[in-house]
């Protein structure tokens, strides 16, 4: 016990005092040194750091720069790119949603004729829309019972769209006009121009947007646009609009294909329309349109110049018919003020 | 200026300004770090002794204690733009020191077998101290002093080490060797007890 308390006094010593016995007795032992190569080895090794320390400055003033640049640039970059597809979703969005106003009346019409008179029953907060859907169908069957029914309606419905052009001209009159839309290129592209001829003389022209929305369709698909090289099916203008009516026409045609071909190769020995195809594509109670009514139709810019063709020429009667055609076929199309008097 | 004793024989191409030779430590070396050459001559000059005996007697071996010793300045020197006072220059210096000791331990521990072990323990001479009728020379002492430091364990030389020859306190100590301020105690407190039986102090 006593030796262990000598210990801790012997530490307690050591720790505190520098001259103990076993201290001195350290300092008599041998005292090495470094020796002077070494010394000089030492004192070159931190001269020569500084001498590099001399020459970094230059790259250490740069290398920041380069590093904020190139930490600025993807800020700037991710920024940039973040703000085109913003606007490029909004650009997308806001062109399909115009071109779904555009196309509304084609696929409503082409779906099922029957709903024209559901639609026209129900109160719809948007009597613009009733029009629309059913204006192609008056026109596309001048023998249709039904559509003679809905005759005042439509009438209603063409001063309601009145009172909507007014609604939409600044943001229609911007885009449509200066760029037509893409079902009106494609059709331009589908079919030839027609003649004068032959939009008046059609006692009841297919309803463009009947057709153009179906184009637009077919023209966006690879598969249908196999289809339509195969020699099986129509390949005249007409058998090839009734085709394009809708998708479901399409696939139902492609289904009865081998049926209707004994039909189709009939219609185009007489070069006239049949109405098998059409038949399969719509329902019973739709109107089979005719030759006339699925002639070529005008774009409404060439149509609105024939019009004027036609003011000029004092024909007023075949012009203001015209108008009403045009105008119940591109019921959203914005008629020029110098026309909208011809309109009752 | 009067030179250090022991870095008389060297050429420095500087000699230390007064100025210097009263700066502490620590900003002797945030100066070296700045790009004062000088500085560093100074700091070099006040603890290359020091560093070299404590670096000797931890290694036993000239050529190791050259070695370790170099690469102790080197290591400090490699580390100057990271160098910050936040405790004494010479415990940092030292502190770099036993970690390269510890590590040159470690790579040259002899690994002798249990029939080597027992063979050398058979063959060596018994304890000084148990021959009570002999009294140390002065000598004697010292050379049992030398031998005994070299026969301590690693911990417990480097702690009186630090201790004898650095002057560290126990704190000190404690921070050069990143153990417990008790375990430096017993470290201590074992080897002073093994000093004084081999040589009688």
């Amino acid at each position: 016990m006593s030796n262990q308390h000598q210990l801790e006094r012997e530490l307690e010593e050591f720790l505190t005092q520098s001259r103990l016995p076993i201290v001195d007795l350290y300092s008599k032992l041998p005292q090495p040194q470094p020796n002077a190569q070494l010394d000089q080895q030492v004192l070159k090794q931190a001269r020569q750091a500084l001498v590099q320390d001399a020459a970094k400055p230059a790259q250490v003033l740069t290398k920041p720069a380069a590093r904020r640049i190139h930490t600025r640039w993807p800020i700037a970059l991710s920024s940039a790119a973040s703000v085109v597809f913003a606007a490029g979703l909004a650009l997308h969005f806001g062109m399909e949603n115009w071109r779904a106003q555009e196309n509304s009346p084609a696929s409503t019409t082409s779906s099922s004729a029957t709903k024209v008179g559901q639609v026209h029953r129900s109160d719809s907060p948007e009597p613009k829309i009733d029009t629309n859907e059913a204006t192609p169908a008056q026109t596309s069957s001048p023998s249709a019972p039904a559509a003679e029914a809905v005759k005042p309606e439509t009438t209603d419905a063409a001063a309601l769209n009145d009172a909507t052009y007014m609604h939409k001209e600044l943001s229609v009159d911007q885009v449509s006009p200066a760029t037509p839309s893409p079902s009106d290129t494609t059709q331009k592209l589908e079919e030839p121009p027609p003649s004068p001829n032959t939009a008046q003389g059609s006692a009841a022209p297919l309803s463009p947007p009947a057709a153009s929305a179906p184009i637009t369709e077919f023209a966006r698909d690879p598969e249908a646009t196999d289809k339509r090289t195969q020699p099986a099916f129509p390949q005249t203008s007409d058998e090839r609009q009734r085709t394009m009516m809708t998708d479901r026409a399409a696939t139902l045609r492609t289904r009865n294909a081998e049926a209707t071909k004994p039909q189709i190769a009939g219609a185009m020995q007489k070069s006239a329309a049949p109405a098998a195809a059409t038949s399969l594509a719509m329902p019973k109670s739709a109107p089979t349109p005719t030759n006339a009514a699925v002639a070529t139709v005008p774009t409404a810019e060439a149509w609105i110049a024939k019009i004027r063709a036609m003011v000029q020429a004092g024909q007023h009667e075949q012009a203001i018919s015209s108008l009403k055609q045009l105008h119940e076929k591109y019921p959203n199309y914005p008629l020029p003020l110098d026309l909208r008097p011809l309109l009752p | 200026m009067p030179s250090h004793p022991l870095t008389a024989d060297i050429d420095f191409p500087y000699s230390a300004s007064p100025m210097l030779e009263e700066t502490t430590d620590e900003h002797l070396m945030l100066a070296y770090a700045q790009g004062d050459m000088r500085a560093f001559e100074t700091l070099y000059q006040r603890h290359r002794g020091t560093l070299y005996r404590f670096i000797f007697r931890s290694a036993n071996n000239r050529a190791t204690a050259d070695e370790m010793f170099q690469e102790t300045w080197s290591r400090l020197i490699a580390a100057r733009a990271r160098y910050r006072p936040e405790a004494k220059f010479s415990t940092y210096l030292l502190q770099i020191a036993q970690n390269l000791i510890v590590d040159t331990y470690r790579r040259t521990r002899p690994q002798a077998g249990a029939e080597e072990t027992e063979e050398i323990m058979r063959t060596l001479d018994a304890p000084e101290s148990d021959q009570p009728d002999r009294i140390l020379s002065e000598f004697e002492q010292r050379r049992g002093l030398q031998r005994v430091l070299e026969d301590l364990p690693a911990e417990q030389r480097i702690a009186f080490l630090l201790r004898v020859e650095s002057g560290l306190g126990l704190e000190e100590i404690a921070r050069v060797t990143g153990a417990g301020q008790e375990t430096v105690k017993s470290r201590l407190r074992y080897a002073l007890a093994k000093i004084r039986e081999r040589i009688g102090t």
